[in-house]
Parts: structure tokens; C-alpha cells; sequence
């Protein structure tokens, strides 16, 4: 079945499928599966040597491995059975949909506060080694849930390379500028030692390898060899020998993380993706979606400040932490949206536009600004962000 | 058109959809000359060949009937074939007697070869059937939003999400399992949906913004225990067989009271309706739209309506696992019931109808060997090879009845309407439908609920009626135990 029509017609049928085919729910790497090209959407970040290549290959196999049973899967609860069962979305190592969302929960009194953790715990997991009776409930206490979406691994190597201060120096607690928006670092102590939150929904995790192993223990119940960090679990209660997760494979798992290329742009060559990015900064949109941090090789045009902001209502409900109160979420990252669906830290916006619209808070004055475009403009700075 | 689409989102395309497609958008393998894809070159092929070429009769691999590989459909190929068959001629064209893409360049298509390729049509569709089953494989993959009627409690967006491995109407790994809660005593369980104190689906999300669903409502399960077990989705491919499987047929294996004094029973259960079970772990559903229409809502919040039209009220109790046959489902979200339209369920419900089972691998000497064993071992007893349906043999390896599997295995669940039967009590604790074999190695974990991380594994936890035959299995050398698996993974 060839025919000089062959491609053009493959690549139209992609694209009309590609808005339908979705999931993918077992392993989908194997030995013949190509290397995205440097740069490209879920590719690595820039030539690799043939020793480094083989690592990100080889790093790429155990990212999208499914954990067995006997290897250790679970703690015994699990959200998941590999990383790829989340984060699949457009590719390998991108995000997640709604059905792979994690459930926080906690106390806040009917939303009269302050919130706090059950003696219950936090997460009430999606699932449970089949071995081991019931599943994870929420306390019965719980009366606020939060889902968590799967954010995006892509670019996150790049991201772990902004340096502290650069962070810090976007800090605003007061709102001296009086733009409306404040924007808090969220400092965690480290052995003694504050760092810079970076990752996470409420930027609750420092570095790239802390967030692996947050979610290896996390998500898949993987123990791992302790770093003296304090992020995912030494032990664990099902009956598989710690460490579950051996050393240099995670060590492969996290280069692969690290050199994954982060979103590049889509390339639409409308003229009005250029307007819309002009009314991004006009709106300002661009004060917390900074479009580049300065990181130590090099600028990442991850449009965020990383920092803690409260763009919800005043009665907003949601989970509470030290260093991050009920309401502040990390600026996510704007990187790759176009194909990223559903947004914002539960994923109930649809929509970039009806994302745009749950903003309130500190981002009223942009909301106002958004407001006084014309449908043209909007039209347009959906266009740029569609782009992203 | 002009569709205009940038270098780096053509890339992002094809790469994407290499990673989600595997198998549905490549040229499709197939044998040449096999065109009623039986496994076999005789002259019913070359008759299906000149019935299309002359009679127009619809067929859905073309390249397979393109026997001198030509690239044009002749009388030319007919006469090849009977030539090769009877004339001592020169054979087919490879891809001959195996399954292989064509390297040929035409303009000959292959839309459909399910003897070569898994998840395609079973052969002989009329033209309409076949379109609205491709319609089907892609409606499997819809991911629902909150908008078009997610919700309010889930498990899944997309039926792909719990059925892809490894082929759109496949299984799924463990992290996809859902969980079940049966309310009351093993044997007097309320059945799904059934008020005041209903065994439920337990969904593992409402809509973002909202709190965890508890299920079941603390407030009607009052005192009665709750046993939560793990389900697996069940692999798809097939399925639409076992509605072709009479009654008769089914019951012909049946040996409620073990009267032959084998050790092996096999009971039957019921539906909601009194009809005889083929679907489901428990064998506790009959009939494959209901069955589809059930899970629609349970995993996704998706409401349907019945094809044929509401039958008017039907009492609650009728609800047993999965809607009522002819009930509506509804629920309470803010979108409109049904939530998706007759016609693009009905892709969805034809696409499970006519999806064709696995094709059955290689038999080598390792294979037919373990085959041997599979029979020595009194497998067979329960994991029928055949049962005889209207569209010829099914080699599903079960015998679609309730065996009692011991204690290891046992859920707590009873499933099934003894009321609307005299001769099935439902099941017990300890029963499970005979797991159909084909396709078997496609699809790990194994066992209901994925408790298995291998085929040995699984095997090993047979218990009960099964007792023997895994004693017998583990008393085999290492190697005897590989053909076993072996000749399991060729099914």
C-alpha cells in the first residue's frame, strides 16, 4: 500500500487522530523505538555524546517501565505502575489527564480554616497492590479535596538550572510595585540548609532529582537509597527488599528527566500570534508568566516566575502548607500548554480560555485588562498562547 | 484544503502518534490470497475474489486479493490461485502463508485484516457495519470533558484508558484497576445501583472542585459489611462472540452438581433479566450493549440511552452490574442524559460486536508440546478450546461458566439474581468465570484483579476445581512449564 500520496495523507490522518487517540495505558518504549530529534517535543536537549545517548535511551525504558509486583510496586498504595502512566500527554514524559489526577485532602472546617493534615494522612491514593485489602480512603474527617494534575517533565532538567537568586530577585511579598501581584519564593529546609522550591504545585521541591524520587515513592511505592534530602521513601510496607529502585537505574531515569528538550514552540506563522504575544506583556500577563529565567546555561523561556501566588477568590478552598497557604500555587510554567489540556492545578479548566478566566486574586488587575480587549485581541493572545 | 501545519508540530504529530497509534495508521499486514482470512489458501478464496471483482461484493483488504502482486484486481488473480491450488502453479506473491506488509508499490488499499493485525473487524462486515466499527475504534479513544458529561464521579475519560494494552479494546496494567464494593454478607450482596444498600462501582475521582465521592454512601450501608475487591478490565477482543454462543451450547459443558464426579463443576449465572451470562468476571451479564452501557456510566459518569428505545419503568433490583437493558442511565451532573448520542454509542457497541479476536501465534514443536501438556493437565476441562457460535468455531479456551477457584482466589462477591432463576443460585465467594486463553500473553497482569505479575504466576494460584491441574503444572520440569507458557502466549 504505497503511493506517492503516502505521506501527505498519513500525516493529514495523524493530525485528524491525533485529536482523538489520547492514551496509551501500557509500555510503549521498546529497543526500535526512535529517538525524537534534539529539540523536538519529548526529544533530549542537545547532542549527546554516544555514552550519554545511551543512558537517555536507556533512562527512557525505565521511565516507561511497568513496575511489577515482585519488583516492588506500591507502598502498597499507588497512583500509578510506571512514570508513563501519567505523564504520556502528547509524549513520553509530557502530562496527564484527569483520570490520573492525585487526590489531596484535608480539614479546613467547612472552609471557615485554617486548614490542617488528619492524622489520616494527605493523599488518598487511586489505587493498591491487588494483594493487599481495601484501598486508601481519605480520613473521614476530610473535608476538603484537592486533585493534583501531572505536570510536565519536559524541560524540567532546564528548569533545575535557575540558580536561587534568580528566583528570589522576582520576589515581591508587599507588592512595593503595586501591580497587584506579590510572589513568594517557597524556602524549604534541607538538612538544615534552605533552598529554593522549584517543582511541584505549590513549588514544595527543590531540585529535578528530589521530585523524581517524591514521585517514585509517591505515585509508584518505590523505595530508593537514601541522598540525605528527605524526598520519597527508605521503606516501605509491602514485603519486596529496599531499595526497590536501584541506584544507577534511577540515576539513568533522572539524565533522561534531565536532557528531556523542554516544549518547543508550535511555529504557527499567523501574523497574529506576534500581536498576541505583545498583549501577553500589555494585559500582564508577563509579570508572573515571566517569559525567561536566566539559568546557569542559559536563558529557559518557561514563562514563570516560579514563585507562590493566590489567584483564587477569597472563599477559594484547597489544601494548605507551611510556606504555602491555601490558595498559592506556583506559577505553572507556560511551556508546551497547547498541549497540555485540562489546566490549572485540578485540571478544571477545560480551556486555556476558561483557565484565563479562573484567574482572580493577585491577577485581578490583568483580569481586568483581559476583559477590556476587543474579541479580536483575545482571539489573538489565545492565538499566541495556543502557540506556546 | 490548505492545511497549513509548522515543521516542529508535523514532527510533534508523527512522533505523537507513532508513541499512541502502533499498528492502526501503518500499511497493514496481511497473507495474499487468504482473503477470507481463515488461515488458509483454497478456492473459497478465489471464489470471495471474483465474488467482489464481479458481484461487488465488499472486501477490506485489497492488496490480499491481489495474488500476482500487480496491483490491479483481475481476473488474472483468480485464475493464479486456482492454478497454484490444482495446476501445480507458481505460488502467490509474498506476504504468502505469512503475515507481511506489501512491498510493492499500488494503489490497492487494506483497511481491515484482523488474521494479521490485532483489533481489526472480523471478516465478511457489510459496508455500513464496518464503517461505523472504524468509527467505533476511534470513539473508544474520546477522552470526555466535564463539559460534554465527565463525571460527576469517574475512574476513566476514555474507554481507551482502561482498554489499549495493547491494541485499542485491550486490557490494562494494574494502576488502572477500579475498585468494586459489595454491600452485605457474601451470598445476599445488594446488587449495583439497587437502593436502600447498593454494591457499587467506587470511583476513584469526582469532578475537580468537588469532594472524593464516598462510596457507597455510609448512610445506606448502615451495619452491613462492605467487601472491596479489584477489578481488571477485562480484554475486549472477541467479546461479540461470545453473544453468537447459544444458550445450548453453553449449557451442554454445564455439571452443576458434578455429576461425572470429576472435581469440576461449572454453573452458569444470570443477569438482571434471567439471561445466561457470558460477560464479566462473574459471568454476570448477557448482553454486550447493556454491558457496555454500564461501564460507560460507572467509569466515566457517560449516560446512555438503549438502542431499541426505554421499556418503560423496570424496578431497580433489575440493575444488577450494569444498566438495565432497557433503561435509560442517567445522573447528576449539570449536562443533559443521555450524555452521548445512540449513533455514536452504537460505533462504540458495534466495535466491541465485531472486533476480531487475537490471532493465534505460531504452533512449534515447544508450542505443541505444551499444548499436549495443556490437555494432560485437564485444563481443557475448564478452559474449552471451542464452543460452536453462529459465525462458525470460537477458540476462546473457556467454557463461559462459574468454577469454584479455593479459597486463595477468592473475592467475598456474589454476583447474579438467583429470584429470577430456579437453576442458578449466582455465584459464590470462591466462583469466577472461566478467563477466556485467547490473546492471553497480550495483556499481563493476570487474575481478576492483576494480582499476577506473570502467566506462571497465575497459574499457580489456581485453586479449587483447579486444584489438581495446578499440582499437576508444578510438578512439571522447568522446561515442560515453558512450553506450557509457550503454547499459552501462541493463543
Amino acid at each position: 500500500m504505497k503511493n506517492h500520496n503516502f505521506l501527505p495523507l498519513t500525516l493529514f490522518a495523524l493530525l485528524v487522530l491525533s485529536m482523538t487517540i489520547s492514551v496509551v495505558n501500557a509500555e510503549i518504549i521498546d529497543d526500535d523505538t526512535p529517538v525524537p530529534p534534539v529539540g523536538a517535543l519529548g526529544g533530549p536537549d542537545r547532542e549527546l555524546n554516544p555514552d550519554e545517548l545511551e543512558q537517555w535511551i536507556r533512562g527512557r525504558k525505565i521511565f516507561d517501565r511497568d513496575w511489577d509486583q515482585s519488583e516492588g510496586l506500591g507502598t502498597p498504595d499507588i497512583n500509578a505502575d510506571s512514570c508513563r502512566s501519567c505523564h504520556q500527554k502528547p509524549v513520553i514524559g509530557a502530562a496527564g489527564g484527569l483520570d490520573v489526577n492525585v487526590t489531596r485532602f484535608g480539614f479546613d472546617n467547612g472552609g471557615a480554616g485554617p486548614f490542617q493534615d488528619l492524622p489520616g494522612g494527605q493523599v488518598a491514593s487511586k489505587g493498591r497492590r491487588p494483594d493487599t485489602p481495601g484501598r486508601e480512603d481519605a480520613d473521614p474527617q476530610a473535608d476538603i479535596f484537592e486533585q493534583r494534575q501531572t505536570p510536565s517533565v519536559l524541560g524540567l532538567g532546564l528548569i533545575d538550572t535557575i540558580p536561587d537568586v534568580e528566583i528570589l530577585s522576582h520576589e515581591d511579598p508587599n507588592d512595593v510595585d503595586g501591580d497587584g501581584c506579590r510572589g513568594v519564593a517557597r524556602i524549604i529546609d534541607i538538612a538544615g540548609v534552605p533552598e529554593v522550591g522549584k517543582f511541584g504545585w505549590k513549588s514544595q521541591i527543590p531540585t529535578l532529582s528530589d521530585f523524581l524520587r517524591d514521585a517514585s515513592t509517591g505515585e509508584v511505592g518505590l523505595t530508593l537509597v537514601d541522598d540525605g534530602r528527605g524526598f520519597g521513601l527508605l521503606t516501605d510496607s509491602d514485603t519486596v527488599p529496599d531499595p526497590e529502585f536501584p541506584a544507577d537505574e534511577f540515576a539513568d531515569m533522572l539524565f533522561y528527566c534531565a536532557h528531556l528538550a523542554y516544549p518547543p514552540r508550535g511555529g504557527n506563522p499567523d501574523p497574529q500570534v506576534a500581536v498576541g504575544e505583545v498583549l501577553f506583556d500589555d494585559v500582564g500577563c508577563g509579570i508572573c508568566h515571566i517569559p525567561i529565567l536566566e539559568g546557569t546555561g542559559g536563558p529557559v523561556p518557561l514563562y514563570s516566575d516560579l514563585l507562590l501566588h493566590n489567584i483564587h477568590p477569597a472563599d477559594f478552598r484547597g489544601v494548605g502548607e507551611d510556606g504555602a497557604a491555601v490558595g498559592f500555587y506556583r506559577t505553572p510554567p507556560l511551556w508546551g500548554i497547547r498541549d497540555t489540556a485540562p489546566y490549572l492545578h485540578d485540571g478544571r479548566a477545560t480551556t486555556i480560555e476558561d483557565a484565563i478566566l479562573a484567574h482572580e486574586g493577585e491577577a485581578s488587575i490583568m483580569m481586568q485588562n483581559f476583559y477590556a480587549l476587543t474579541p479580536e485581541e483575545r482571539a489573538a493572545l489565545l492565538l499566541f498562547l495556543s502557540d506556546l | 484544503m490548505n492545511i497549513r501545519i509548522s515543521v516542529p508540530l508535523m514532527l510533534a504529530l508523527f512522533l505523537g502518534s507513532i508513541f499512541c497509534l502502533s499498528g492502526s495508521l501503518q500499511a497493514r499486514d496481511f497473507e495474499r490470497g487468504d482473503v477470507n482470512e481463515d488461515g488458509s489458501l483454497d478456492i473459497a478464496d478465489a471464489i470471495e475474489m471474483l465474488n467482489h471483482m464481479f458481484l461487488g461484493e465488499v472486501a477490506y483488504c485489497q492488496d490480499s486479493m491481489d495474488v500476482n502482486d500487480d496491483g490491479i484486481l483481475d481476473i488474472s488473480d483468480a485464475i493464479v490461485t486456482v492454478s497454484y491450488l490444482f495446476l501445480g502453479g507458481d505460488a502467490p506473491e509474498a506476504p504468502f502463508g505469512f503475515c507481511g506488509p506489501d512491498l510493492t508499490e499500488d494503489k490497492l488499499t487494506c483497511e481491515s485484516y484482523s488474521l494479521c493485525n490485532l483489533g481489526d473487524a472480523i471478516p465478511g462486515l457489510d459496508r455500513d457495519t464496518f464503517e461505523s466499527f472504524v468509527r467505533g475504534r476511534v470513539l473508544m479513544s474520546k477522552d470526555f470533558t466535564a463539559e460534554e458529561g465527565l463525571g460527576p464521579f469517574y475512574n476513566a475519560t476514555s474507554c481507551t484508558a482502561c482498554h489499549s494494552t495493547p491494541v485499542v479494546g485491550g486490557s490494562s496494567p494494574i494502576y488502572r484497576n477500579f475498585f468494586f464494593a459489595a454491600v452485605g454478607a457474601p451470598g445476599s450482596q445488594g446488587p449495583i445501583w439497587d437502593p436502600p444498600v447498593p454494591s457499587i462501582v467506587m470511583p476513584a475521582y469526582a469532578l475537580p472542585g468537588n469532594p472524593r465521592p464516598a462510596f457507597p454512601d455510609p448512610s445506606q450501608v448502615g451495619n452491613n459489611p462492605v467487601t472491596i475487591v479489584q477489578r481488571n478490565a477485562p480484554p475486549q477482543l472477541g467479546v461479540g462472540l461470545f453473544e453468537r454462543i447459544s444458550n445450548a451450547t453453553i449449557f451442554a459443558n454445564a455439571d452443576p452438581d458434578d455429576a461425572d464426579g470429576d472435581g469440576i463443576s461449572g454453573r452458569f449465572n444470570t443477569d438482571g433479566n434471567g439471561n445466561l451470562g457470558r460477560f464479566g468476571y462473574k459471568s454476570q451479564a448477557n448482553f454486550l450493549e447493556a454491558f457496555l452501557r454500564g461501564a460507560s456510566n460507572n467509569q466515566m459518569g457517560i449516560t446512555t440511552d438503549p438502542f431499541l428505545g426505554s421499556g418503560g419503568i423496570v424496578s431497580a433490583a433489575m440493575l444488577q452490574v450494569s444498566a438495565g437493558f432497557d433503561l435509560p442511565t442517567t445522573d447528576d451532573d449539570l449536562i443533559d442524559d443521555p450524555e452521548i448520542s445512540v449513533q455514536d454509542f452504537g460505533d462504540i457497541v458495534i466495535f466491541s460486536m465485531f472486533v476480531a479476536p487475537p490471532p493465534k501465534g505460531e504452533m512449534g514443536a515447544d508450542e505443541l508440546a505444551g499444548e499436549t501438556l495443556f490437555h494432560q493437565m485437564d485444563c481443557a476441562k475448564c478452559h474449552v478450546p471451542v464452543l460452536e457460535s453462529d459465525l462458525g468455531p470460537v477458540e476462546a479456551y473457556t467454557d463461559l461458566l462459574l468454577h469454584d477457584m479455593g479459597p486463595g482466589l477468592a473475592d467475598g462477591i456474589s454476583m447474579g439474581m438467583p429470584q429470577f432463576s430456579t437453576i442458578s443460585l449466582g455465584t459464590t465467594a470462591t466462583e469466577f468465570r472461566t478467563q477466556p486463553l485467547w490473546g492471553v500473553g497480550l495483556h499481563g497482569p493476570w487474575i481478576h484483579d492483576g494480582r499476577a505479575d506473570t502467566m506462571h504466576d497465575a497459574i499457580l494460584m489456581h485453586g479449587g476445581e483447579a486444584q489438581a491441574s495446578r499440582d499437576a503444572y508444578e510438578a512439571l520440569t522447568p522446561a515442560q512449564q515453558q512450553t506450557v507458557i509457550r503454547f499459552l502466549e501462541a493463543l
